[in-house]
């Protein structure tokens, strides 16, 4: 009966299991890949408008890369940049304790606008503070070291495949050289149920929730970084914080010079600090500024210590100035709070001089660019896109990540200084042109990519009638552009939207 | 014979299969005690802290403060605070002062909270250098 000799056997089985090992071994390379993404993150430190990109960490112990992207009229200078990790841990690792700086790096800014950056080092996973320091001021900014993780399932469902294997192989050799046809069962036996619990692993993969985020929706340790899946339930009440009440503190103001501004957060329920911002389109704190003429400034104070933000701005005229700041806790939710008090400034330097009243929609001259602005029949409760044209060609920069903003406050009556009237005024709206940004391995460009626009569309609908001060904002050779803008919106015509 | 050397092979299979069920069985339904107290390390710009819940529960718990600086030596402080605040539910707890218990060791015999979730434990250090800060998240599941 038999045709084959033994050894013909062995060495086709041996072919098979070389055949099987060398294909196996290829999935496995795609595991504990490392997660995360570029952090961009803009700092107004002193008289500085930076932009902060942490990129992705792709191991731990590891190189961290940042670069800081400055902007025209950055002054040159010597940066510190300090790293520390922030996270508590069950485990006693022998690495230095949480709070203490283990990584350092200076960065000399040019005087040309650019990126300039420098590498420093993590050596665990979980949550972070990289300072940012000008020799005056420094600016904190919180960040996550993501470690690689794997659901439970997974888990289960790479281990039964993986003894599918061993044991197949098991089996296979039994196969040859057993001399009773019974010994393989059990091997095979052991591939059919070991095949069985790598499906049920696969198949429950997709349907496992995820786990809280940590340093997103629940505060991070080291060890919920590691492993997120170990920690409780989620909150029967949802990860959402309470408000947040802000305090601002402002030095002695005058027209022309430096104002330096505190901003002291609270939480609304308990009073504590507010030491929970996220990063949210690229800021922890997004603070607008209007002053008495119409001028805007869009600042992104540093977090100079818990619930404790600073920023500085030259106020340009004497008068009253209205502020207003767009954060989001960790948690969830992005919140508009608006000062009550604003800015008070005195008469100061007789240069300091009010902003002309701006034009309506139409083309004008800005910093020697022609920007044009349109926009379909405006009425209350409809919604209308006003297009912002800049320049001729594609050559707009992502400023916080969107090819424009448009920064909307009204209505505003005609017979007060628009920063008073702003800080009354019933309607502060935000709003961002998107484009289609392609996404790379770390996630999206940053600013030294300037292939966008010239158009950007901005699609709102403004809930009632009157006129409103509008500022389309754009960056352009690493300059941020702000063009002013009046516009009136009419009251809605019979057969539009019903009011609410 | 054979049926006899057949038959004492049987038992000895269906032994072994047993054994090996047991042992999973057991291994899967081994009882979980108490996972003894929850200890965690942290720390600040100028200490390490190591904070100790005996098994954590809502209700009075007994709170363990290590202090040391960062050369490991036990720190002498003027006063050590413990703030309990559920973040996501907006419950600040009344804090307690902890009570030098040797070197470097400062206790709380008893930090209420008042029910279970996640809460963040704020201790505060304060010595010669100012007041440090730092927050110890811990979860209460009784």
């Amino acid at each position: 009966m038999r045709t084959y000799g033994n050894g013909t056997r062995a060495r086709v089985v041996l072919l098979v299991l070389v055949a099987l090992l060398t294909l196996g071994g290829r999935s496995a390379l795609a595991d504990g890949a490392p997660t995360g993404e570029d952090l961009h993150v803009a700092q107004t430190l002193g008289a500085r408008e930076l932009s902060v990109v942490l990129r992705r960490v792709d191991e731990v112990p590891g190189p961290l890369r940042v670069d800081v992207l400055t902007h025209v009229g950055t002054a040159a200078g010597a940066l510190t940049l300090r790293l520390t990790p922030t996270g508590v841990s069950a485990r006693a690792d022998g690495l230095p304790p949480a709070g203490s700086v283990v990584s350092e790096g200076e960065l000399v800014l040019g005087s040309t606008p650019g990126s300039y950056g420098t590498t420093l080092r993590v050596d665990r996973p979980g949550p972070w503070e990289l300072t940012v320091d000008d020799g005056r001021r420094s600016g904190r900014i919180p960040f996550i070291v993501p470690a690689p993780v794997r659901s439970p399932p997974d888990l289960v469902a790479y281990s039964g495949f993986s003894a599918a294997g061993g044991l197949l192989l098991v089996a296979l050799g039994v196969a040859v050289w057993s001399r009773r046809w019974w010994p393989p069962l059990i091997p095979a036996c052991g591939v059919v149920a070991a095949v069985a619990v790598g499906v049920t692993g696969a198949s429950l993969s997709p349907l496992t929730p995820l786990p809280p985020q940590p340093g997103l929706q629940i505060d991070a340790t080291v060890d919920n970084v590691a492993a997120p899946y170990s920690g409780g339930p989620p909150p029967a009440a949802g990860y959402s914080r309470p408000p947040v009440n802000m305090l601002v503190r402002a030095s002695k103001a005058s027209a022309g010079r430096s104002v330096d501004l505190d901003l002291l957060l609270s939480d609304g329920s308990t009073g504590r600090p507010v030491d929970d911002l996220l990063v949210h389109d690229d800021a922890l704190i997004h603070l607008l500024v209007v002053s008495p003429s119409g001028r805007l400034w869009h600042l992104h104070p540093v977090q100079a210590g818990p619930g404790h933000y600073q920023v500085s701005l030259v106020a340009a005229e004497p008068g009253h100035y209205a502020i207003s700041a767009e954060l989001a806790r960790r948690g969830g939710g992005v919140q508009l709070i608006r000062s009550a008090t604003g800015l008070d400034v005195g008469e100061g330097l007789p240069t300091a001089t009010a902003l002309p009243a701006p034009k309506g929609l139409g083309s004008r001259d800005v910093d020697g660019i022609r920007v044009d602005l349109a926009a379909s029949t405006l009425s209350a409760g409809v919604a209308g896109t006003i297009t912002a044209r800049i320049g001729e060609t594609a050559d707009l920069q992502p400023w916080l990540g969107m090819v424009g903003h448009l920064i909307v406050v009204g209505p505003l009556p005609d017979s007060e200084p628009v920063g008073v009237a702003a800080e009354s005024a019933p309607i502060w709206s935000h709003v961002h042109a998107m484009a289609a940004v392609p996404r790379g391995v770390g996630g999206r460009p940053d600013e030294t990519v300037a292939a966008f626009g010239p158009v950007a569309r901005f699609t709102h609908t403004f809930p009632a009638p009157g006129r409103y001060r509008l500022w389309v904002q754009a960056e352009r050779n690493h300059s941020l552009m702000t063009v002013p803008a009046v516009l009136d919106i009419t009251a809605p015509e019979e057969g539009g939207r019903p009011s609410p | 014979m054979t049926s006899t050397v057949d038959g004492r092979r049987r038992t000895l299979w269906t032994a072994a299969c047993l054994a090996v069920l047991a042992g999973a069985a057991l291994w899967l339904l081994w009882p979980r005690g108490d996972t003894g107290p929850t200890v965690l390390r942290g720390g600040t710009t100028h200490y390490r802290v190591q904070l100790t819940v005996d098994a954590p529960r809502a209700g009075a718990n007994p709170v363990t403060v290590n202090v040391t600086d960062l050369q490991g030596r036990p720190a002498t402080l003027r006063k050590v605070t413990v703030e309990p605040v559920m973040p996501n539910m907006g419950h600040a707890a009344e804090p307690v002062d902890a009570v030098a218990e040797g070197p470097g060791r400062y206790r709380a015999g008893s930090l209420s909270l008042p029910m279970s979730g996640t809460w963040a434990l704020n201790v505060l250090l304060h010595g010669p250098t100012g007041t440090d800060q730092t927050a110890f998240p811990i979860l209460v599941t009784r």
